[in-house]
């Protein structure tokens, strides 16, 4: 696999307490790579390990094919766009001006500017200064800085946070579009499951500083359990005839069989005189797999 | 295009409240001095030399130290606010080039309360009527002190790099040109950084940087320069970013 991002034994460590310890992180060149955890799993910290911004206690990362060492990493952030724990800005300054900052400090064409802001919408906030704008559009302007010059890869940390709903859905679809738009790979963490979903094409999960599981989104989807689940008119009878367990609300659940299987199955409930009421196929969604996989709720 | 984190240094300053500090320290300092100077007048008899070292008095030894704390506290805020250390280290520019910067934009900014005590020099030695203008000498003696400003600046820098606070390092900016007025006195302002601009300012009148002294005067701006940005230098290279988010 072709990656943009490879992490081998990544490891963060402060005093006694390990922050990340021996990640594996892969993410695919052109992917979309939602980066997953609950609140304090690592993952800003990974994020600055990548962009060197924190030196990592073991372990190596290499980034569009170049290991990040304290040397290496100001060529390699040339090619990488970036918004980590919250957005920068000078706020005496104005969005263009902020601009101006990073398209000096990245030595790009003064017309990059006026694409970012196109982008982000906020072409329309001319002299006022970043002090007087809403938390929204702080985070837009950091969007937008991360997105100055085409970037190869952007890292992308909570980038919704503070945005209203018409906005997050905005920066979602965004993202999505990066790759197939503009070429590029994305890894945007979040500790809300729903978002990766909508966004991804790869998942990982990290807890406690540990990966606890990375692919494609479409494996994590193959990993939920899938069940039957029964509503007759003797359950008891049913469950003991079927060797099931009873439900709760009235269920009965059954293994997940093939169509032969369970048309075997109401046929034989009904030689026994018991009518089915419902029959509907159940499967974990990824909310159970997240729990299973971390044993931490995560955000709706 | 290249990139430039001098150009990103200059952009910063457009609305910065700090120039109105520029404007006012000297203007309190040459006041001082002024009335100082008038309400001497039996004994100050040497005309625009004796206006000179009353105005350059308290600029040498706490004004513009405390203008080189406080231009380079702000500068080193701007990065200390939130998560902007983030932004500037995940930029392509190295931390050599980023202090630099910062050290060049915080010289250009001494230059410009250098260039205003000039400026108020001539105007209030006009109120007073003095005859004429000031010999060159006098210009000379701003451009040196300019240059040996250059050692409390990388030394202020650094000193704004470590306290993540506006006002401690203006305090120890001023304390350091106080203990350079000292160190002066004794002959020792080669060996301490803040002495090196009241050196060259001559405003205790014990004579000016002359060309004996020159060559000893640069190196020990050089070094001082370099050493502090060298520190500095380390201390962003090999060391975590921290933010204040």
């Amino acid at each position: 696999m072709d990656c943009c991002i490879q992490t081998r034994g990544l490891t963060k460590t402060y005093g006694k307490a390990a922050v990340v310890q021996s990640l594996d992180l892969a993410v695919p060149r052109g992917s979309v790579y939602g980066f997953l955890g609950p609140n304090g799993a690592g993952k800003t910290t990974t994020m600055k390990m990548l962009l060197g911004l924190v030196h990592p206690s073991a372990g190596t990362a290499t980034v569009l094919g170049r290991q990040v060492t304290p040397r290496s990493h100001v060529q390699i952030n040339a090619r990488v766009g970036s918004l980590i724990e919250s957005p920068s800005c000078y706020p005496h300054l104005t969005a263009r001006e902020n601009l101006e900052v990073v398209r000096s400090l990245r030595g790009l064409p003064a017309s990059s500017i006026d694409e970012a802001l196109a982008v982000v919408r906020l072409g329309h906030t001319g002299g006022k200064p970043v002090r007087a704008f809403s938390l929204g559009m702080r985070q837009r302007l950091g969007l937008a800085a991360a997105l100055l010059g085409d970037p190869e890869l952007l890292l992308l940390d909570e980038p919704t946070n503070g945005l209203d709903p018409a906005g997050i859905q905005e920066i979602r679809e965004l993202i999505r579009s990066l790759p197939t738009e503009r070429g590029c790979t994305v890894l945007v963490s979040s500790h809300l499951l729903s978002e990766v979903e909508q966004m991804s094409d790869y998942v990982g999960i990290i807890n406690h500083g540990r990966m606890a599981w990375q692919g494609p989104l479409g494996e994590l989807h193959a990993r939920a359990r899938r069940w039957l689940e029964l509503r007759t008119t003797d359950n008891e009878r049913a469950a003991r005839l079927l060797g099931a367990s009873c439900a709760d609300g009235g269920w009965v659940r059954v293994r997940m069989r093939d169509d032969e299987s369970v048309a075997r199955m109401t046929m034989g409930l009904a030689r026994e005189g018991i009518g089915i009421v419902r029959l509907e196929e159940r499967h974990e969604d990824l909310e159970d797999i997240f729990i299973a996989l971390t044993g931490t709720e995560a955000s709706l | 295009m290249r990139a430039s984190a001098l150009r990103a240094e200059l952009v910063k300053l457009h609305r910065a409240p700090i120039w109105a500090a520029f404007v006012l320290l000297p203007v309190v300092a040459a006041a001082i001095g002024t009335f100082n100077y008038m309400g001497n007048l039996a004994i100050l008899q040497s005309g625009w030399f004796d206006l000179w070292t009353q105005h350059t008095l308290f600029s040498g030894m706490i004004f513009l130290h405390a203008l080189i704390g406080a231009s380079c506290s702000w500068l080193m805020g701007l990065e200390h606010r939130g998560t902007n250390w983030n932004q500037l280290m995940a930029s392509p520019t190295g931390a050599l080039r980023i202090l630099a910067s910062k050290l060049l934009v915080a010289w250009l900014m001494l230059g410009v309360g250098l260039a205003v005590t000039g400026v108020l020099f001539v105007g209030c030695g006009r109120f007073a009527g003095l005859p004429g203008l000031p010999g060159f000498g006098y210009v000379l003696w701003l451009v040196l002190a300019w240059v040996g400003g250059l050692a409390s600046i990388a030394c202020q820098l650094l000193v704004s790099l470590l306290i993540r606070n506006f006002a401690a390092p203006v305090g120890i900016a001023a304390i350091g040109g106080l203990v350079g007025f000292f160190a002066h006195a004794y002959d020792m302002g080669l060996a301490w950084p803040y002495a090196l601009l009241v050196m060259a300012l001559n405003s205790n009148g014990n004579g000016a940087v002359g060309a004996g002294q020159l060559m000893a005067f640069l190196a020990s701006t050089v070094a001082f320069a370099g050493a502090f940005m060298m520190i500095a230098t380390l201390v962003v290279a090999g060391t975590d970013v921290r933010t204040s988010s």
